[in-house]
């Protein structure tokens, strides 16, 4: 199993690399590339802070999966009920369009089209001389995922195709599918939808810079939608996580915008501090 | 107001304020008798189930409930939990409204007395987690099937059928046809109802080298999606067991069920004097640890299950499994290091079932008494013996505990000391010799469908669980893969809670059961890998009995899965209930 799981993991490298050199080619030009490569210290050393951030969260999240699920089935709300009551089988309606072709395109998009979704514009905006896209873009992912969190520890929903309501196409085309999904996620955090509010934050920072890239913005859009789509589309998600989903993503990109310098100027402002502290010790 | 002078105008007041009260006091009688009642409401009621990723046919019963319990103006809500919290819930804290779920299965119509006894509606397990009390009803047939010794116990279980559809403590929906995904290319014969007991992965046999080519013979791999096996192998944690396999691998009874009948495990023989059973215990048994397996041993277990606090003060805290069977047992004694001699409040037929529990090492479960604590606040309805997750089983079984990575694997090895390894007096000759392998591991796999592929692969020999209906059409069309089918006593059911109303009506659960339409489940639901039935003792029935026309069957056109609002409504307005202008179920 183990072995297999890698095999998806290497593969996930593989299409991912290969998109990532197809975007640079398509928006980033090459004096940008070479201005990046003179200036690569510098930069990381600006984007330590944000980066730093987002990493500790995903560690977080990470370690204490197991521990944080059965927290939440102590003391989260059961809400999978509510929430099929609100929407009913709208889901279902959305997998009426099915056909192989549309199965492919989403499972596709729903696994390499979403990470390279999230990496490209990283990338892209390291490669901008103005550095502030990458630290609001950044602390908008951590916002992301520290506030879905907290949500999925509060709210206990399973998704469509687990109360019957929907098929899983995914997973039936492509079994190894679910042996990554089951290593990242837990069935029951499906409130909010992560992938919406992560790819919706990516979709808004594309506008914000579609001056820098107006490619992006174009590739971003479609690819957005589609990630939004797809997680209905495979009877992943509800309506309503979606909504909650780009709910979460405005927040966040609102967080994003008016964080980033606080925090960095946070961090640069104590880390001397700091440092100082530990030295002066005997 | 001005207030009249003279003796006519006080009077004419006087009695003006009197006809005030009198005509407020009649208004009050109105406006009492109309509002101060309790205002009846739509009858909601919540359906747990497992998720569709752990077992989809729960979830499409429930639909299916949803629906014809919508056109009886009932409200339903779904409840999907993991099958940890669903049996937490209805099995310790009694906590739910209707659920479905697949019994552990069993070997004896006897297993209903635990089931449905009164005398459990207080106890947490499979000991009537329904609430259920129906004292001459039920009680009487359960007392008399245990003790009849003329050719009576027939007669009593039929009344026993017979009750279970009259009253509806619950609702079997059918019993399906399990399959799981084999390859036969390192070991073979899986019969022995091996989805059912721990003898089904005892009975392998080895394929021999020539046969199996270059492949390493000495592990058996299983694939499983049930991840509790990893976290907890405590026999008495009922949350934790579906069908005690693993631990009827590791944990060996004195009389285990071989073929339908009990035959002697632990004991190499045993005989009847009155009411008083002889056991003889196997030379030199041991545990695990190498310590004795003795007399000793199988007295304590007994006394555990009946109070895991060991101990005749308040208060008593029984093991929420197996009391059916150890309560069959009225006193043991121990007679010598390998005789026992047992007092069996019971026919000899049922008697014997007292042997098939799980004998437990002292030593280890002595120390697992008390009660538990949390933080320094003890509880006072829990043990260890129950919480404990014993990670480091000591058993006396065939296989003995290896190691476990928390939902990931299980591994077992073989336990070169057990008595099948050398067994020479010519019994149990399918089991013995022991297991042909060295090991047994169980992997777990988040689907179905990576088990199939793992076993199609050869990564896997066999899934350690049933097929849902749609892996196996995959594994049907999956090379190299077989698919070994069985029929199963582990039925599907709808349990009510009988401690609330409506649920505790039985007129009222009748009326839903019969919004049950079975025919049409045993297609839509199970895809066809099952047999409807009403009776939780026969496996199946007479093919046409659960067919509407039957005073118990569905009330709408068998097969469509689907009733008329009119015709939903009768039947609950017979059991003597409302509706209001909605057309919702009322109640107050």
């Amino acid at each position: 199993m183990a072995l297999e799981l890698l095999t998806v993991l290497l593969s996930i490298v593989a299409v991912v690399s290969v998109l990532l050199v197809l975007g640079t080619i398509l928006c980033i030009d090459r004096g940008q590339l070479r201005e990046l490569r003179a200036d690569l210290r510098t930069r990381l050393r600006l984007a330590a802070p944000a980066i730093g951030l987002l990493v500790v969260v995903l560690v977080i999240n990470s370690l204490t999966r197991r521990t944080a699920q059965r927290l939440s089935w102590l003391i989260g709300f059961e809400i999978t009920d509510q929430i099929y009551r609100l929407e009913g089988a709208f889901v279902a309606w959305v997998q009426t369009f099915q056909t192989t072709e549309l199965t492919v395109y989403f499972s596709a998009v729903y696994v390499y089209g979403y990470v390279f979704l999230l990496v490209f514009p990283l990338l892209a905006y390291f490669a901008l001389s103005e550095q502030r896209s990458l630290h609001e873009l950044t602390v908008a992912y951590t916002a992301n995922y520290a506030i879905g969190l907290v949500c999925y520890l509060l709210f206990v929903a399973y998704g469509p195709r687990n109360l019957g309501i929907a098929e899983q196409f995914m997973y039936d085309v492509y079994p190894s599918s679910r042996l990554l999904t089951s290593a990242v996620n837990t069935p029951t955090n499906v409130f909010p939808s992560l992938h919406t509010s992560l790819s919706v934050t990516v979709l808004l920072f594309a506008w914000r810079t579609r001056e820098a890239y107006p490619r992006w913005l174009a590739i971003a859009a479609v690819l957005a939608t589609s990630v939004v789509i797809s997680t209905m589309y495979l009877g992943i998600h509800w309506l309503t996580d979606v909504i909650a989903g780009i709910g979460l993503a405005s927040a966040s990109y609102w967080i994003g915008v008016h964080g980033a310098d606080r925090w960095r100027e946070l961090v640069t402002g104590a880390l001397p501090r700091i440092t100082t502290t530990f030295r002066s010790r005997p | 107001m001005t207030v009249p002078t003279g003796p006519i105008g006080r009077r004419a007041l006087l009695s003006g304020a009197a006809g005030a009260l009198t005509a407020s006091a009649g208004c009050l009688n109105r406006f009492q008798a109309s509002v101060d009642r309790d205002t009846p409401e739509q009858v909601s009621v919540s359906i747990m189930t497992l998720p569709a990723d752990e077992d989809p046919v729960p979830v499409r019963i429930s639909h299916h409930l949803a629906e014809t319990f919508a056109a009886a103006g009932i409200d339903v809500g779904l409840q999907p939990v993991t099958a940890e919290k669903l049996w937490r819930n209805v099995l310790l804290n009694q906590d739910f409204d209707l659920y479905i779920g697949q019994h552990p299965g069993h070997y004896d119509p006897d297993y209903l007395y635990g089931l449905l006894h009164s005398r459990f509606s207080e106890e947490p397990g499979w000991q009537n987690p329904f609430g259920y009390v129906n004292v001459p009803g039920m009680d009487d047939p359960l007392e008399t099937q245990r003790r009849a010794t003329d050719g009576t116990r027939s007669g009593a279980l039929s009344a026993l059928v017979e009750a279970v559809r009259e009253e509806a403590p619950i609702a079997v929906v059918a019993y399906p046809e399990e399959s799981r995904a084999i390859r036969t290319d390192r070991y073979f014969g899986w019969g022995y109802r091996s989805l059912e007991s721990p003898l089904g992965y005892l009975g392998l046999q080895e394929r021999n080298a020539a046969g199996r080519g270059s492949r390493a013979a000495d592990t058996l791999r299983l694939g499983t999606m049930n991840r509790r096996v990893t976290h907890n192998l405590n026999p008495l944690a009922v949350e934790y067991r579906d069908r005690w396999i693993v631990t009827g691998l590791l944990y060996d009874p004195i009389g285990r069920y071989v073929d339908g009948g009990i035959e002697p495990w632990l004991a190499d023989n045993w005989s009847w004097g009155d009411d008083r059973l002889r056991v003889r215990l196997r030379e030199g048994l041991s545990w695990h640890d190498g310590q004795n397996l003795t007399t000793a041993d199988v007295a304590f277990t007994y006394r555990l299950l009946r109070d895991t606090t060991y101990t005749d003060e308040n208060p008593t805290v029984p093991a929420p499994c197996f009391r059916a069977r150890s309560l069959l047992v009225e006193a043991v004694e121990a007679i010598d290091d390998r005789t026992l001699e047992f007092s069996i409040d019971a026919s000899r037929e049922v008697g014997l079932r007292a042997l098939t529990v799980p004998v437990l090492p002292r030593h280890v479960w002595e120390e697992r008494t008390g009660l538990t604590s949390i933080a320094g606040f003890d509880l006072d309805n829990v043990t260890e013996a129950l919480v404990a997750d014993n990670m480091d089983p000591v058993g006396s079984g065939p296989l003995r505990f290896e190691a476990a990575t928390p939902d990931a694997r299980l591994e077992l090895v073989r336990n070169d000391e057990h008595f099948l390894v050398d067994l020479s007096d010519g019994s149990l000759p399918a089991f013995a010799g022991g297991p042909p392998y060295q090991r047994l591991v169980f992997v777990y796999s988040p689907s179905e469908a990576n088990i199939v592929e793992g076993v199609q692969a050869g990564d896997l020999d066999a899934s350690a669980i049933a097929l849902a209906p749609t892996e196996i059409r995959r594994a049907e069309e999956a090379s190299e893969v077989e698919l070994a089918t069985e029929p199963t006593s582990a039925y599907y059911h709808v349990g009510f809670n009988g401690r609330n109303a409506p649920l505790s009506n039985p007129r009222f659960r009748r009326a839903l059961s019969r919004l049950l339409d079975r025919e049409f489940l045993r297609t839509e639901a199970f895809e066809g890998h099952a047999t409807p039935a009403f009776s939780p003792i026969a496996v199946g029935g007479p093919s046409d009995e659960w067919h509407s026309g039957h005073g118990a069957g569905f009330v709408g056109e068998n097969g469509t899965g689907t009733v008329e609002p009119e015709v939903a409504h009768e039947l609950f307005r017979e059991a003597g209930y409302i509706y209001n202008e909605a057309g919702e179920l009322v109640v107050r």
